[in-house]
């Protein structure tokens, strides 16, 4: 994973670029976010689709929008996020819903910002429940690792891809495809860790 | 420490790594899927709104400057006339076949463009992202753009690719519904307001009377005008699917390893590619082709080229196997 100052470096200029018209940026965008948000706001509305296409539509014109007042205060993620949730709020709102609750665990904001796409089974045991929690932060910290990774990690522990088939779907070679998984791991594992702040191994001993 | 311990010790942390990633995914299991159609639905909406803020933003830029030279650039366009901007090249035609066919191989295919086919014609068209579109006779059919087609009438066959995860999708649509490839070959008919979507491999989304149907591989679903989709059976080798694979492009097999070849005419074929052993499977990888096989059809090409190698096989209906 980028260092949160680099990654920060990257979405202003990806964000500059968007806004000045440039459709390569704008695919290079759609393509990274649209699934990131979308997986987040499905969380957030008891996984009802349409609701979430309805929802990350809506946000992602409004980013459009104001593409260029994003100064890079925070992740671009993040503030996609944040701009997500109100709209989730006005869409309930208009609907008559009530909205899903979802509980802040921490006020660091990075945290608080991954956090966010988490809602709480009160009814589950809490075996079950620590497990489905687990594999929450796993998944949000999958959101926050760029696409490419992600879609690596998968491809070899979810899917069992060999690193020739995984350079196969990815467009690249082998050689680069152990690369990749390589840096997507050690990633994935920082990135676990600076997120929620323990080692990943510990919770599996 | 030395530089083996060190080495040593980073090949353990890589490998508890590797242990720790692979536990921890397999609990969370794969991310949603998104289908496609979702996907292209927002990308159409987010896409008109970025454009429209990208022009009004450099409208306003651009507004007072502009003004100003008004008047100038009035004057120097006076008696010229600005040609419209080229339609974007969408594809280009692979091969023909039928007497009188007016389209030829190497033809460019334009967005807005509508390729017909007559009774005995037929053709293939590649498109961007190496996808391989064929074309049945007695078809029509419109090129928006390099991803979404209008299927007026008749029979389309598109081969995609086998990889899941590719950037771009390809979407026929008919006045029945819309149909989105998920990494796959299958077959759209649109004929007398009846659509029908086979799978040879893959899955593919359809879109139709407001709701999205999946449709996998070995399946094909007929949607009539006024009801929901009827499911059935279609095996990857059926003949049904014969006429495409007769449209397929050349392979050029020269410089190519066996393996190369075999993968190309088993999915061509619909034929599951079988070794005795991994022996012969490395030996397929290993083994160069020379020669030509143009004019000759998949199921034709397996056996004219394996004669000319030293590998044993037996071909059937269903798979292509090369014996020890």
């Amino acid at each position: 994973m980028m260092s949160g100052l680099s990654q920060i470096q990257a979405d202003r200029t990806l964000a500059k670029r968007v806004a000045s018209g440039d459709a390569a940026a704008f695919e290079e965008f759609f393509r990274e976010y649209f699934p990131r948000l979308f997986r987040f706001t499905l969380a957030r509305v008891s996984g009802n689709a349409d609701f979430a296409e309805e929802i990350v539509q809506q946000t992602m014109c409004k980013v459009m929008k104001k593409m260029h007042k994003f100064r890079g205060e925070a992740l671009l993620f993040t503030w996609l996020c944040q701009i997500c949730r109100n709209e989730i709020a006005v869409v309930y709102r208009r609907k008559g819903l009530q909205e899903v609750k979802t509980v802040f665990l921490e006020d660091h904001p990075a945290v608080r910002a991954a956090l966010e796409s988490m809602s709480v089974d009160a009814d589950k045991p809490d075996s079950e429940r620590s497990d489905q929690e687990l594999a929450r932060f796993v998944r949000l910290t999958l959101e926050y690792l760029p696409a490419n990774y992600a879609t690596a990690l998968e491809l070899k522990y979810i899917r069992g891809c060999t690193v020739g088939e995984i350079g196969e779907q990815m467009h690249i070679s082998s050689k680069a495809a152990e690369s990749l998984l390589s840096r997507a791991r050690a990633a994935f594992k920082e990135g676990f860790r600076s997120l929620w702040d323990f080692d990943p191994g510990m919770l599996l001993d | 420490m030395n530089n083996d311990d060190r080495d040593n010790d980073n090949k353990l942390d890589e490998r508890h790594t590797d242990d720790t990633v692979a536990r921890l995914m397999s609990l969370a299991g794969p991310r949603a899927d998104i289908p496609a159609e979702r996907q292209q639905r927002v990308h159409r909406e987010v896409q008109r709104a970025w454009l429209q803020s990208t022009r009004t933003r450099t409208a306003y830029r651009w507004a007072l400057p502009l003004a100003l030279a008004a008047s100038l650039v009035i004057a120097i366009n006076i008696g010229t006339q600005q040609a419209p901007a080229p339609a974007a090249k969408v594809g280009e035609i692979a091969y023909v076949t039928g007497a009188g066919n007016r389209y030829s191989e190497g033809d460019a295919v334009y967005a807005g463009d509508v390729l017909q086919t007559a009774g005995t014609e037929g053709m293939s068209v590649m498109l961007p992202g190496d996808i391989s579109l064929r074309i049945a006779a007695d078809a029509s059919l419109r090129f928006d753009t390099a991803d979404e087609l209008t299927l007026l009438h008749g029979l389309i066959y598109a081969d995609t690719g086998d990889r899941i995860y590719r950037q771009q999708h390809l979407t026929v649509h008919t006045e029945a519904g819309s149909a989105t490839d998920i990494g796959t070959q299958f077959s759209l008919a649109y004929v007398d307001d009846r659509l029908s979507v086979a799978v040879r491999e893959g899955r593919v989304d359809i879109a139709a009377n407001d709701t999205i149907h999946s449709a996998n591989a070995g399946q094909k679903l007929v949607f009539a005008a006024d009801g929901g989709p009827q499911r059935a059976a279609v095996l990857p080798y059926d003949e049904s699917w014969d006429w495409a694979s007769e449209l397929a492009p050349g392979f050029d097999i020269t410089d190519r390893s066996v393996m190369d070849f075999l993968k190309w005419a088993a999915r061509e074929t619909g034929r599951e590619l079988n070794f005795a052993n991994d022996e012969l499977r490395i030996a397929a990888m290993n083994a160069k082709l020379y020669g030509s096989i143009a004019d000759v059809t998949p199921t034709e090409a397996i056996s004219s080229v394996l004669a000319t190698t030293r590998f044993r096989y037996q071909v059937d209906a269903k798979s292509i196997t090369i014996l020890e």
